[in-house]
């Protein structure tokens, strides 16, 4: 198997080409735009590659029989990455493409959702590309190509800066805590390395075609379940209880002036200003939705793992504490 | 679905599996069970969602003797989500030997296991948001916890149990919303019970009558009927209810509003200690999830058994806040906003006797004379209590002078005489008003008077400190404030038999296949614990004796056989 990563040096795709290097039995290939960001295993083949670039695309699959993609970037980013993928798999050898897609396909479906439930209307860009990229690589399944989608729900562990950097850090800082009522929200989570696992399994699914498959916890809890747990392990006890005023406030007037000295930031490149990370109104109404993503058909995928939630939390608090305390 | 009566056409007859009267602790946690089930349940709320004057005054009645007992409409709330809108949360469990059958004390023991209540403790707390199911201060915290008073060990006192409390969570506000978005759940409010209307033969409620302020008046139809209406609401809707049953239901044997029981309450004693004031320590911990937990002197159940007494806790209790002499800026502010601090608060913190110009200038003097601790108090407690939904507990200041009272609550034990039965008059929906006889009992204030003896024979064989109190004193000092408010106790009491209560160890009344009590009206016995965590407990087993009864193989085996056995 010759597999290529494309975003190679994001926090999935550098999992997944590590995990796939330790393999010993796959030849792997990390597309990334910096290569200067890698540090792989030296078995691992460096590509420079901009996936929005059509013609440099279709030069890296062209000798793979597999491809991964991680791409996270923009909706034209995301999407052009699946349509250049479409197009060039034609006219090449490429046995399976796995594919990132999210559950944020769902919108604000309500209640159990497994895939065989009908996307309605998106609820932002992100999501509205994601749904794009599932059509088009839908589309390209018709032409004879074999794709695998992923429709992870929070991903959570060592190297997430969503549901692990940044919500440690609105733990310690007491901006989190229990929410009370905020919090009952259903907390869908996927750790890194059971996401892994699947995406490995999903290159090796026998059959052809177009198969979707959600990721994520059997059995999940409420979101004040997770954020407490976290909060004990990461010694940000007593974990304080955040009345309804301070989320208000802290997600309505301290989250613009947060992002917009986030955008100044990163525009002028200060990447040493640390500013923190706003609580913004859509992880609001994430804490209190109550919405299960149903994952039994991830089953099928033979090597799919599921960490318990409190193994994947310690090993979260652990690597945060080495990173960042 | 969170529904009003006063919209509902008059005449409406409303139909459910599960019918739920009452909207407080009991019924919103019994209700919650069967949130997204295939059961239909109707909870019927006699409040709005704000308190309204009209609709409280429907608890009125009158007070054998004022002064040993508040009025009827006070220290219960009737609103959606009940006494929990006003509660102070702390949680505590019964003990098992609060179960036992007691040689000592008449008409004691459950006919149930502790262990059947017990396990559903841990969901209990979860519901009151009081945290873990610990409450053992060698474990609860996950680190050491300090000591209530250093070196001080005494066979007779256990000083690692606790109290923990709960937020305190008003049910309505913290599950509202899960009711609301249940499709099977349909909350009624301004829907009040004024009548449970039983079959000819008397054996199975066929429906209750239901009415509003505005003069609408509806029926409730349904397979199981649930009573959670407070302890002191359950007897009157009982006894009320006489048009099959002319004593009223489950009344056969006279036992509704009988065994009425609060709890022995008061301050009392002047602890002097003389190790340092750094070995004392009367304060909360916060617990890994925040929840608030203090330790206490339990009487241990060896001890009750030797000197034949009931259960009973003290706590170390600031001075008396009303006498300006403890000259602590602190206290004296609390006692100058004392018109701004409700009723229910009010009457234990200040107790009945006026004070005089004179004293209330001293406490000014106080303030004025501490400024900056007071403001630091009065700083923190805005922070941690008043901008807080986990709020700090009760009032805690550390005594300069290393000085403290007790604060003691006592089991009471059952009494026949001590009752709650109808008055003559009726409240405006026709209802008659309940009239409240509450006793005490010498072996009541014996308990508390035991206590106290043992405790001041430790401290001397200890040597830090001493307890001086007037032996004398003790039945007046639990009386002060007469009976310790909003636990309303045993009003309808489970038994084994209908000859020795209403309800059988499935809270089912005897006699009736489909009427069941949620609430502390079923306790047979009060132990030293506040009963609401008890409450929820009770309820949530209740939940399950239910869905037991309606389980599928059930119904199965025939519905009619089985709902009639
Ligand atoms: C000031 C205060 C502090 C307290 N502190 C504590 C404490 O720290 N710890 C503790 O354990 N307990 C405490 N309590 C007691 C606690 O509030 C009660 O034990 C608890 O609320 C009882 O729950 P319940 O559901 O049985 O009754 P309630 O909460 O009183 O609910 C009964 C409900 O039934 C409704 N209702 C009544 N009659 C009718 C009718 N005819 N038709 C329809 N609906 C009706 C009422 O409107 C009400 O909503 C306190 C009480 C007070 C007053």
């Amino acid at each position: 198997m010759r597999v290529l990563v494309i975003g190679a040096s994001g926090f999935i795709g550098s999992a997944v080409t590590r995990a796939l290097a330790a393999r010993g039995d796959v030849q792997v290939r990390a597309g990334m735009r910096n290569p200067g960001r890698a540090s792989f295993d030296s078995s691992v083949e460096i590509r420079q590659l901009d996936s929005n670039d059509k013609t440099m695309l279709a030069a890296a699959i062209s000798d793979v029989t597999h491809v991964v993609d991680c791409v996270m970037g923009s909706a034209a980013t995301m999407t052009g990455t699946s349509a250049n993928l479409a197009a060039a798999a034609r006219s090449s050898g490429l046995r399976r493409v796995v594919t990132l897609s999210s559950c944020a396909v769902y919108g604000s479906a309500q209640g159990y959702v497994d895939e065989a439930t009908p996307l309605c209307e998106p609820s932002d860009d992100y999501a509205a590309a994601k749904v794009e990229c599932e059509r088009i690589l839908l589309d390209a399944g018709g032409h004879g190509l074999s794709s695998v989608i992923l429709r992870p729900s929070c991903v959570y562990g060592p190297g997430s800066q969503q549901w692990t950097v940044r919500i440690a850090k609105m733990l310690i800082a007491r901006r989190l805590g229990d929410l009370g009522q905020a919090g009952e929200g259903t907390a869908n989570l996927v750790a890194v390395d059971d996401l892994v696992s699947a995406i490995l399994a999903g290159l090796e699914l026998p059959g052809e075609g177009t198969d979707i498959f959600n990721i994520s916890n059997a059995s999940p809890g409420t979101w004040n379940a997770y954020l407490m747990a976290f909060a004990r392990m990461l010694g940000a006890i007593p974990v304080r209880r955040i009345p309804s005023w301070q989320l208000r406030l802290d997600g309505k007037l301290a989250a613009p002036p947060l992002k917009v000295a986030q955008i100044l930031r990163d525009r002028l490149k200060l990447t040493g200003v640390q500013i923190a990370d706003p609580i913004t109104p859509s992880m609001l109404r994430l804490f209190a939705h109550q919405v299960q993503f149903g994952s039994h058909k991830a089953d099928r995928l033979s090597s799919f793992h599921r960490t318990p939630l409190q193994e994947g939390l310690a090993s979260a608090a652990l690597w945060f504490k080495e990173h960042f305390v | 679905m969170i529904d009003t009566a006063k919209t509902l056409p008059s005449g409406t007859i409303l139909d459910a599996d599960i019918c739920i009267v009452g909207a407080g602790a009991a019924g919103i946690a019994l209700a919650l069970q069967f949130a997204d089930t295939d059961k239909t349940v109707l909870l019927i709320e006699s409040g709005d969602v704000a308190e309204n004057p009209e609709i409280q005054a429907l608890y009125e009645g009158s007070v054998v003797d004022p002064a040993l007992h508040s009025p009827a409409d006070r220290y219960r709330q009737r609103v959606f989500g009940g006494t929990t809108t006003i509660w102070g949360g702390r949680c505590i469990p019964f003990d098992p030997i609060d179960f036992d059958l007691r040689a000592w004390i008449d008409n004691s023991g459950w006919p149930i296991e502790y262990a059947e209540v017990a396990g559903y403790y841990p969901a209990a707390n979860a519901l009151c948001e009081a945290g873990d199911c610990d409450y053992d201060a060698r474990s609860a915290l996950g680190a050491p916890m300090r000591p209530m008073i250093e070196g001080f060990h005494s066979s007779h006192f256990n000083a690692d149990s606790l109290e923990r409390f709960s937020c305190p969570t008003n049910f309505a506000a913290r599950y509202g919303h899960r009711l609301s978005a249940s499709r099977n759940i349909r909350v009624l409010l301004n829907a009040n019970c004024t009548e449970i209307v039983a079959n000819n033969r008397g054996d199975h409620v066929d429906h209750i009558i239901l009415r509003t302020l505005s003069g609408g008046h509806f029926e409730a139809r349904a397979r199981k009927f649930i009573l959670a209406m407070g302890g002191l609401e359950i007897p009157r809707i009982l006894l009320a209810s006489n048009r099959v049953h002319p004593r009223g239901i489950g009344n056969g044997h006279d036992l509704v509003g009988r065994y009425y029981m609060c709890h022995i309450a008061g301050t009392i004693g002047d602890v002097r200690f003389s190790v340092p004031k750094e070995q004392v320590w009367h304060g909360y911990e916060n617990a890994w999830d925040g929840v608030y937990c203090r330790r206490r002197l339990a009487l241990t159940p060896e001890t009750q058994r030797a000197l034949q007494v009931g259960n009973v806790v003290m706590r170390l209790h600031h001075p008396r806040l009303v006498d300006p002499g403890h000259q602590t800026g602190i206290l004296s502010a609390i006692y100058l906003a004392k018109p701004l601090i409700s009723y229910e608060y009010a009457k234990r913190l200040y107790g009945p006797d006026p004070v005089g110009l004179g004293d209330y200038l001293r406490h000014v003097l106080n303030v004025v004379s501490q400024p900056i601790r007071t403001a630091r108090f009065l700083a923190d407690w805005a922070w941690r209590r008043t901008l807080a939904v986990r709020k700090f507990p009760s009032i805690i200041i550390a005594s300069t002078a290393n000085r403290y009272s007790l604060d003691v609550h006592a089991e009471q034990i059952p009494n026949p005489e001590s009752r709650v039965s109808l008055a003559e008059t009726r409240d405006p929906l026709g209802l008659p008003r309940i009239a409240i006889d509450w006793r005490y009992t010498a072996a009541d204030i014996d308990t508390v008077a035991t206590a106290l003896r043992l405790l001041k024979q430790d401290f001397a064989a200890w040597g830090g400190g001493t307890l001086e109190y007037d032996e004398d004193e003790v039945e007046a000092a639990m009386l002060r404030e007469g009976a310790y408010g909003g636990h309303h106790i045993g009003t309808a009491r489970m038994g084994r038999t209908a000859e020795e209560g209403v309800v059988d160890r499935d809270c089912r009344v005897f006699g009736i296949d489909n009427l069941y009590i949620a609430g502390s009206a079923v306790f047979p016995t009060s132990s030293q614990a506040n009963p609401t965590l008890t409450i929820v407990a009770m309820a949530l087993r209740l939940a399950d004796h239910l869905r037991h009864r309606f389980a599928p193989s059930t119904i199965a085996a025939g519905v009619t056989a089985q709902e009639h056995e």
